[in-house]
């Protein structure tokens, strides 16, 4: 992994003097610093059109993950969690881990922006892009549980992601979702 | 010379001599106020410049021409005129500095040898400290949170929510140098293993996979890695997870 290229303590230069944030990657030359509280409720606001905003974003994290990566044949999970969140943290949207329960397999999405309701569509939506873009692999995503200050989102077949969000709508555990799902055949 | 002359000549000499006492108290500017406020006559003095005759006898104040004359008008101008002046501030100066030599000198001489005795109460506050349990953690402390936090890491759990803050420090300086997301006690809590009756033993078991710097030496410390088998990749991972179908 190209991990040296990308250090973290120059990833973010703030330039008080010109009011400029600048990233050093090479997707984003500028960002600017919103209050995660205002970007909630932007994303709330777009309601289901959030879509394109997710996937824009979703592509931009992606294409820094590969990068990160550097060609790595086959990474691991942990080498694909670090390169996702950094290229999420560079952006102040947290980090990440992967989780295995069984077949099953689950992004730990910790710090988020947002963790309400309002938030998972563009979280699913997000998780998804960058997950199947990072691996290649075409991924569904659905949030499987919300605490504090993450969220946990399943990974799977559309199918699956509905079956976990009706779950997870009617209140259910995490765990239990993930029992009942298991329970049934894998292909 | 008459009686009359003589009478007048003195009267002027008495003027004279102690119009020129003044002069001699202007040059002491800094005791200014007694001084003005002792002779507040002689400020006509100043620009009207003292006859011939004056000048000459107040030059020789102590003149054998003045001395047999006017003994007793210049014997009580001129030691009266100078002693406020002089005196007083000679005597003031002093007096400030003698003062201000005790207090300054004085005081922590008297005090600087008596450190020996305050020593021991410096001391006590010392001795007290490892009572009252500072929040520094001692070695064996730091070692067994260590202990315990390797351990949870190989374990692929969470950190255990009884740390007290003082762990709780240690637990992200711990998980900082590995590299792996902060975990904080209590708020991310690995969910159980889901049973099920399927037959796959090395299926069943959950793992977690963060974000790891790959920094082999305190990747070693840790024996996180080492502990492990060869991890498969995401990608095998993800497919099995694709694969997942819902029952019914």
């Amino acid at each position: 992994m190209a991990t040296r290229l990308h250090p973290l303590a120059s990833a973010v230069t703030v330039d008080l003097s010109h009011g400029r944030i600048e990233l050093k990657t090479p997707s984003l030359a500028r960002a600017v610093a919103v209050p995660a509280t205002w970007l909630a409720r932007a994303i709330a606001a777009l309601g289901e059109g959030v879509d394109p905003l997710a996937k824009s974003l979703a592509e931009s994290v992606a294409k820094d993950a590969v990068m990160i990566l550097d060609g790595t044949a086959d990474p691991t999970p942990e080498e694909v969690a670090y390169s996702i969140a950094l290229a999420l943290g560079q952006r102040g949207f947290g980090t990440c881990g992967f989780e295995r329960f069984g077949d099953a397999l689950t992004l730990l999405w910790n710090f988020p922006p947002a963790t309400d309701a309002s938030f998972h569509r563009f979280a699913t939506a997000l998780v998804a892009k960058v997950v199947s873009d990072v691996t290649g692999v075409q991924t569904h995503a659905a949030v499987l549980s919300t605490h504090a200050e993450g969220l946990t989102l399943f990974l799977g077949a559309d199918p699956a992601c509905a079956l976990v969000r009706e779950r997870a709508a009617r209140g259910d555990a995490g765990p239990q979702i993930l029992a009942t799902l298991l329970g049934g055949a894998s292909a | 010379m008459s009686s009359d002359v003589i009478a007048r000549l003195e009267s002027l000499l008495g003027r004279v001599i102690a119009r020129r006492a003044v002069p001699r108290l202007v040059p002491a500017p800094p005791v200014a106020p007694p001084v003005v406020a002792s002779s507040p006559a002689p400020r006509a003095i100043t620009p009207e410049p003292p006859r011939p005759e004056a000048r000459v006898e107040a030059r020789r104040p102590e003149g054998p021409a003045a001395a047999p004359e006017a003994p007793p008008v210049v014997i009580y101008a001129a030691p009266e005129a100078p002693a406020p002046v002089v005196i007083e501030a000679v005597v003031e100066a002093p007096e400030a500095v003698v003062e201000a030599a005790p207090v300054v000198a004085a005081a922590p001489v008297a005090e600087a040898p008596k450190p020996v005795v305050i020593e021991p109460r410096v001391e006590e506050p010392v001795v007290e400290a490892p009572k009252t349990s500072l929040p520094l953690p001692g070695p064996a402390k730091i070692s067994r949170a260590d202990d315990r936090i390797a351990a949870s890491f190989a374990a692929g759990a969470s950190v255990s929510p009884g740390l007290g803050d003082d762990e709780a420090d240690h637990v992200e300086t711990l998980a900082f140098r590995v590299g792996r997301a902060l975990p904080k006690p209590g708020q991310v809590p690995a969910p159980p293993l889901p049973v099920t009756t399927r037959d796959e033993p090395g299926e069943r078991r959950s793992e977690r996979f963060t974000a790891s710097l790959p920094s082999a030496p305190i990747a070693a410390q840790v024996a996180d890695a080492a502990a492990r088998p060869a991890p498969a990749s995401l990608r095998s991972l993800l497919q099995r997870s694709v694969a997942l179908r819902p029952r019914g």
